[in-house]
């Protein structure tokens, strides 16, 4: 989650919006969290779409799972673990489009 | 859409041999992962195996429930002629407060648990009623007791050998006052030192610093650590354990042996390869037992040379981390922990710390006083081992079944029983009897034996989460019912290329759920969990 911050951080002021999504963690388990990581991203309450997405190859277990979606809200990348760098690069050629 | 709700088939009807559908069931090779010949023997047709008391008896005939200085007085009721009782050999007494949890030690009554959100420190004197005490928010992979100060103080060292949560690695050093409050009194950080497994003794905390080797620290009147001497020639040191004058430690593929007559500078004096990585080792009463993961647990004897292999031993799960203590070896094997003998590493009993059908992680565990301090990832729960307690005991190779619930499926479910006593499944259900069957629906298992059952699915499924649950006289509360987890995608779930739809109106920004607000807009979608 540091790095997904690191790059809504770097990206500020462009059209990218990151969204921290849980799926109904207790308030005083996501202040604890907060206060640990100094997440400063919106955090939301999912409401069932965490399951509609197709569960990357060689994965049965839903988290993390990071969707990047282009300006057109097409999904262009469902992964299960987060590589900075790849999803930089991704972002960087979204905006551009 | 792929949906979480689970059906809980509650079936605690007593097992009714007489009434049993055994027809279907077919027979493998046993599933058998003991040594030392405790549970075996031949496939036996079902039917033939009868969940009675003289059959109990007849199996338990040359079974050793008790044995040496434990007398048969010590347990019951008795199975009739035997000197064992029927139960679980692992009760559940407490659970002490852990978050995220990969480490725990256990000394003098206080049980540390390292994890995510930090340590975790309970008194653990009464196992029945763990207290905790405090948390300081230092994320640690690894600790140590050290030593207690004149006041009372107990002093407490923790490791982190940093990710992308903890940027800079740290080792160190906590005070837990006899009131029960935790404060950090010293922080060694250095980016270069990737801080893993730590050991204190006799005034001296030693380190294992991945590919930097060993470093020795002297720790003062405080418990203050200050370096003393680097030990290198490691690939990844990563664990220790110390018995005596040696030092043990866990490199990539072996353990090296370290003599501490000068205890700053520790001299190799012998190695031996490992089957696989380590993951954790325990010295005790002369051998090394060390955790290799789903490779088993490997067995040293120590030797005037360093140590010599004895024995690797497959195991169900994956050997996480191992503890021994007076006679007995526990093994924390991800999604359940298991206790042996520790002579001839004979399978004594099992436990899941969560139910099955939720996702068990057990990483740590430790023994003290016949009572185990198991670390699973959300929390630390104390165990009891009861010696002369016996039962079957269930295994499937299968934790969770998904696929496309499109197109008609089957699947075979191989239902072990580990336990020295007939495993008797009165019932295997469905949550959804129009679309899955489940053949046989009773039968029984041998111990020692695998058996098969057929599990079929006709489409269309009503929603994408189900469940086969098995009714069992398996004495460990939660295995019985064991309820395994379905799940279908009914072909229609979101993939690359796809489009967000109105489902994700949720998301606008301005609270008013209007999807088209997310418009023009490239979207990281992070979804998380606290475990």
């Amino acid at each position: 989650m540091p790095d997904v911050e690191a790059l809504a951080r770097e990206f500020s002021g462009q059209p990218l919006l990151v969204f921290a999504i849980h799926s109904g963690e207790p308030a005083e388990q996501l202040e604890d969290f907060l206060e640990q990581t100094g997440l400063t991203l919106p955090l939301v309450r999912d409401e069932g779409t965490l399951y509609q997405f197709d569960y990357p190859d060689g994965t049965n277990y839903p988290y993390p799972r990071d969707v990047i979606v282009g300006k057109d809200g097409t999904i262009r990348s469902i992964k299960n673990s987060f590589n900075p760098d790849e999803a930089r690069a991704l972002v960087e050629a979204l905006l551009e489009e | 859409m792929l949906l979480t709700l689970l059906a809980l088939a509650a079936c605690d009807k007593p097992a009714d041999p007489a009434a049993a559908d055994t027809a279907g069931v077919d027979r493998a090779s046993t599933g058998d992962d003991t040594a030392g010949g405790d549970v075996g023997g031949d496939a036996t047709p079902p039917g033939d195996v009868a969940c009675d008391a003289d059959y109990s008896a007849s199996l338990l005939a040359d079974h050793e429930c008790h044995g040496g200085e434990v007398g048969c007085a010590d347990a019951g009721p008795f199975i009739e002629g035997t000197c064992c009782a029927e139960g679980s050999g692992l009760v559940a007494l407490g659970e002490a407060v852990g978050s995220e949890v990969v480490d725990v030690e256990t000394e003098g009554g206080l049980t540390a648990a390292c994890g995510g959100f930090g340590v975790r420190v309970s008194d653990t004197s009464d196992p029945e009623n763990p207290v905790y005490l405090g948390s300081a928010s230092d994320r640690c992979q690894r600790l140590d007791w050290g030593p207690t100060l004149a006041d009372g103080t107990r002093v407490l060292y923790i490791a982190h050998h940093g990710d992308t949560w903890v940027i800079t690695p740290h080792l160190s050093t906590l005070h837990v006052s006899p009131g029960g409050v935790l404060s950090t009194i010293d922080r060694i950080e250095n980016p270069e030192l990737l801080f893993e497994g730590l050991r204190w003794r006799d005034g001296r905390l030693y380190a294992a610093v991945h590919a930097d080797g060993l470093r020795v620290y002297t720790t003062d009147a405080a418990g203050v650590p200050t370096l003393e001497g680097e030990v290198g020639g490691f690939a990844n040191a990563a664990r220790l354990d110390i018995e005596g004058d040696r030092l043990y430690a866990t490199d990539a593929d072996r353990i090296r042996v370290f003599e501490l007559s000068d205890p700053a500078a520790p001299a190799p004096v012998g190695e031996a390869a490992t089957a696989a990585t380590p993951r954790d080792l325990d010295i005790d009463a002369g051998r090394a037992f060390v955790a290799l993961g789903s490779d088993g647990v490997e067995v040293f004897e120590l030797t005037e040379g360093g140590l010599e292999h004895a024995t690797l031993l497959a195991i169900d799960g994956s050997a996480q981390a191992v503890a021994a203590e007076n006679g007995l070896l526990a093994v924390a094997a991800w999604n359940h922990v298991q206790v042996r003998r520790a002579d001839d590493l004979a399978l004594l009993t099992t436990r899941k710390t969560r139910p099955y059908d939720e996702y068990e992680q057990d990483f740590g565990v430790d023994l003290d006083g016949g009572v185990l301090h198991v670390g699973e990832w959300e929390g630390v729960h104390l165990l009891r081992y009861r010696e002369g307690y016996v039962g079957a005991d269930i295994w499937l190779t299968d934790d969770i079944l998904n696929f496309w619930g499109d197109e008609p499926w089957s699947h075979t479910l191989y239902v072990s029983n580990r336990g020295p006593l007939p495993l008797c499944v009165s019932d295997a259900a469905t949550s959804d009897p129009e679309v899955f069957s489940v053949s046989p629906a009773a039968f029984t298992v041998a111990p020692g034996v695998t058996e098969r059952v057929s599990l079929t699915y006709t489409p269309p499924a009503d929603g994408g989460a189900h469940s086969v649950s098995l009714s069992t006289n398996d004495p460990d509360p939660e295995q019985s019912p064991l309820v395994l987890p379905i799940y279908t995608a009914d072909g229609s779930t979101l993939n690359v290329g796809d489009t967000l739809d109105e489902a994700f109106a949720f998301l606008d920004p301005s609270g008013e759920g209007d999807r088209a607000a997310l418009d023009d807009h490239v979207l990281i979608l992070a979804y998380f969990a606290l475990f």
